[in-house]
């Protein structure tokens, strides 16, 4: 007999975050992530860090990749027109983006 | 690629092909890819969660849908052939369960609730999304502008106006038997994996690690479940 799994389980890795505010957090993993990057180069993240044109892993296709999987892992909607050069200026930026759309 | 060969299956009028690993005279495990771009970067990827799986003794497959990868269709106007061909894929393999991973959780009504297994599942409305986005800014790099509906114009094709609207309403269907999903997605699971996330890179990536973590956890369920 086949049935439906209940409960929830890590297979491995506690997915544990250092950072207190989980909008920068996620934001910071969600980068990690979609660039690649160490942990030591996520962790050197700060607000002032530039991003587009200073990373060389954020390309265009990069930035699309990056903007859905905000998407998903904050659980927002971002709109063609809200996408624009200044957003991806620095960590900052995209962090005070993510802050406000998330409603934090 | 050693253990993995080419086949083929029939679909509705020819052929595609088919990746297979381990005997073809016993049920497999159809592992079905995510759509378009997200399918390129997780080919490697497939490969390496079929040897997994084949350490566990199980055979597995991997298909070809109509104008994706070997294909030389074009692609279907409508969601509908990659419905069809899934479960041509799965007929053809006597599949006994399918591994779905991202989009590929669209189509994976092909095999009954009890036994479909997901990783990562996503809507079509986000890959049109991110699809729509990614045509956009290429588009602008270009110094050109996109329009706000229709077809897609995407790494060197246009994905037709049809298969976009039907894809930006597609949803996995609603009952699953098991899912995982990578550690850092909010969103439900039965369980959650440490892994890359191979689908958002530049290049073909692999994970041999998250592979092996899969396919020990299907087994496990597998069992759990009589399955296999």
């Amino acid at each position: 007999m086949l049935g439906l799994s209940a409960g929830e389980g890590s297979i491995s890795g506690t997915g544990v975050s250092s950072y207190p505010d989980p909008i920068d957090a996620k934001l910071r993993s969600v980068l990690a992530d979609v660039l690649a990057l160490s942990p030591e180069r996520a962790a050197a993240i700060v607000p002032e860090t530039p991003l587009f044109g200073a990373m060389p892993e954020l390309d265009s296709m990069a930035v699309a990749g990056l903007l859905t999987e905000m998407e998903d892992r904050l659980d927002i909607i971002v709109e063609d027109d809200e996408v624009e050069g200044a957003l991806f200026e620095s960590y900052g930026s995209l962090l005070a983006f993510a802050r406000a759309k998330a409603g934090a | 690629m050693s253990g993995l060969r080419f086949d083929r299956y029939a679909v509705s009028s020819g052929w595609e092909s088919l990746l297979r690993h381990g005997p073809t005279d016993r049920p497999a495990v159809l592992i079905v890819l995510p759509l378009f771009h997200e399918h390129d970067r997780l080919r490697r990827f497939a490969g390496s969660l079929m040897r997994a799986l084949a350490r566990f003794d199980i055979a597995t497959a991997c298909a070809d849908r109509p104008g994706e990868n070997e294909s030389l269709r074009p692609l279907p106007s409508g969601l509908e052939a990659w419905h069809a061909s899934t479960k041509a894929a799965a007929s053809a393999t006597h599949a006994f369960a399918t591994i779905s991973i991202r989009t590929g959780a669209l189509l994976d009504g092909a095999m009954p609730p009890e036994r479909r297994y997901r990783f990562a599942p996503a809507t079509g409305g986000a890959l049109v999304r991110d699809l729509r986005r990614a045509a956009g800014l290429a588009l602008a790099e270009r110094g050109g502008a996109a329009g706000a509906g229709g077809g897609i114009d995407f790494g060197g094709r246009t994905i037709p106006a049809d298969l976009v609207d039907q894809l930006a309403l597609a949803e996995p269907p609603a009952e699953v038997a098991r899912t995982l999903r990578l550690e850092g997605d909010a969103r439900p699971a039965d369980a959650r994996v440490a892994g890359e996330l191979l689908w958002r890179r530049a290049e073909s990536g692999d994970d041999p690690q998250l592979a092996g973590t899969i396919a020990a956890d299907f087994v496990d369920w597998g069992r759990a479940c009589a399955a296999i």
